[in-house]
């Protein structure tokens, strides 16, 4: 009689050895999301070489597209996406470039940038404020914004210095910390600048270095924003530029879903194989 | 000026959380547009008898306003258009009518607009003889318990006429329940 029981309870350990199908999901999940990076890397790497491809705003789209087959339910393909213009009207429906009505591209595109001027302008007195006459003189050094400093360079009218956002001071702060570099509150359009502003200025080590903030940001945030709770904002939050804040988004809802996914159909119950205390092996 | 003004309309709606709007900024709006006559005034001073082809400090100036016209435009452009895009969204998630908070914030002209959307989108339902705006999940149950939250009155559904007091429990049908809790007049009863 006590053989037979023993021998019982040595069948009940053995159904209880089989991996936890949860743990091998979000194991999966992690490599799917890191998969995810490589191939972000690759489009800024694309943008490096190409001289001027943006890469900035389509993090989001692009990584999901790539995502391929899924053992996690649909609920994840409505994850925001960077353009949050459905394809319609002006140029956006089968390139990757933001569209006219991008509101985020506007805004990007209002940040002020140092140019100086190659030849005179009249009538333009109040792009000046220390002009007297109604025109800026040719050799000025004036803070446009940037739509307006772009036309002009590409017309050989001005030539744009580089920003100190990109500049030497930066690149220590870089070096030092990258995740503690506070693009959120100084530079929140970083990334997508700097892919703007790459193939107007001379300098060509702009694109690495995009890239290489990007890459030693995200680590750091990728762990941060799967575990992230959904009420309180972390600190960090308010540290990531636009791009890495869809990002972020785009992890916490992810856990959201999944979380949601994991109690399907169950109700609040817990299945009972989860209160099983693992009995310790003898032998 | 040069556009300064059309930003901060812009920065003004994107603060809005998603699918909400701003008071329509009337003021904000025909300031801009009056920046652009002004800068179109002196794009015509500058071009006035000029060769267009010599490239002097006329032609840059000029240059300069006519980009500020199309930045102003394009600013113009993205505004209206996020605006429609979240009142065509308040057709789906709201309803047929909106609630007074939602019709305060419109202009005139974008009210006209839910009225036309919603007419298009009810004629498109119609020739199909499908209701698309309830959800695309069916619900467990047919039916429903509601608590009425403000004073409805009598009000027939299908066979027989029900009357809605406040802060009574009804058990009706989920699909004539709902107008009435996208509007807020009622809410489900959970235990």
């Amino acid at each position: 009689m006590n053989m037979q029981f023993l021998s019982l309870k040595r069948k009940e350990k053995t159904t209880l050895q089989k991996p936890h199908p949860l743990g091998l999901g979000l194991s999966c999940f992690i490599l799917r999301s890191s998969s995810n990076f490589i191939s972000i890397h690759g489009r800024i790497g694309q943008g490096r070489e190409k001289g001027g491809k943006k890469a900035g705003t389509d993090f989001g789209t692009q990584a999901l597209k790539r995502r391929g087959k899924r053992s996690f339910p649909s609920q994840i393909t409505s994850l925001p996406s960077p353009n949050p213009y459905p394809p319609t009207g002006i140029g956006a429906s089968t390139c990757t470039m933001p569209g006219y009505y991008d509101i985020s591209d506007i805004l990007m595109e209002d940040e002020a940038v140092s140019v100086v001027f190659h030849v005179g302008a009249n009538g333009v007195g109040l792009l000046d404020p220390g002009t007297e006459t109604n025109s800026v003189e040719k050799g000025a050094k004036i803070d446009l914004p940037f739509w307006l400093a772009h036309e002009l360079c590409r017309r050989r009218a001005v030539s744009i210095t580089i920003p100190s956002c990109f500049g030497q001071k930066m690149k220590k702060d870089v070096q030092a910390d990258a995740a503690c570099v506070d693009l959120g509150t100084r530079y929140p359009y970083f990334y997508e600048f700097g892919c703007k502003l790459f193939p107007l200025v001379g300098d060509k080590s702009i694109g690495p270095f995009l890239r290489h903030t990007f890459a030693s940001r995200y680590k750091e945030m990728l762990s941060k924003s799967h575990t992230a709770s959904l009420n309180a904002i972390p600190k960090f939050v308010l540290r990531l530029s636009k791009e890495e804040y869809q990002l972020f988004e785009a992890a916490r809802s992810s856990m959201v879903e999944f979380k949601k996914w994991r109690v399907r159909d169950l109700g609040l119950m817990k299945a009972t194989i989860l209160g099983h205390k693992r009995k310790t092996d003898l032998h | 000026m040069y556009a300064r003004r059309a930003a901060q309309l812009l920065q003004e709606l994107s603060s809005c959380e998603e699918g909400q709007l701003p008071p329509y900024n009337g003021d904000k709006f025909d300031q801009v547009i009056r920046e652009c006559e002004e800068h179109s005034r002196q794009f015509q001073s500058l071009i006035r008898d000029k060769d267009i082809e010599t490239k002097n400090e006329d032609h840059y100036g000029s240059f300069i306003h006519h980009l500020s016209i199309i930045r102003n435009k394009r600013c113009l452009m993205a505004y209206m258009y996020k605006r429609a895009e979240v009142i065509q969204s308040y057709r789906w998630n709201v309803g047929r009518v909106l609630p007074r908070e939602i019709q305060d914030k419109l202009n005139f002209s974008e009210q006209e607009y839910f009225k036309n959307y919603c007419g298009v989108i009810d004629s498109y339902m119609k020739d199909l003889d499908l209701d698309l705006t309830v959800d695309m999940i069916p619900p467990k149950d047919p039916y429903i318990r509601v608590r009425v939250l403000s004073e409805i009155g009598e009000v027939s559904l299908g066979d027989h006429a029900v009357s809605l007091t406040k802060d009574s429990f009804h058990f009706l049908r989920r699909t004539d329940a709902e107008p009435f809790i996208s509007q807020g007049l009622m809410e489900e009863f959970v235990e």
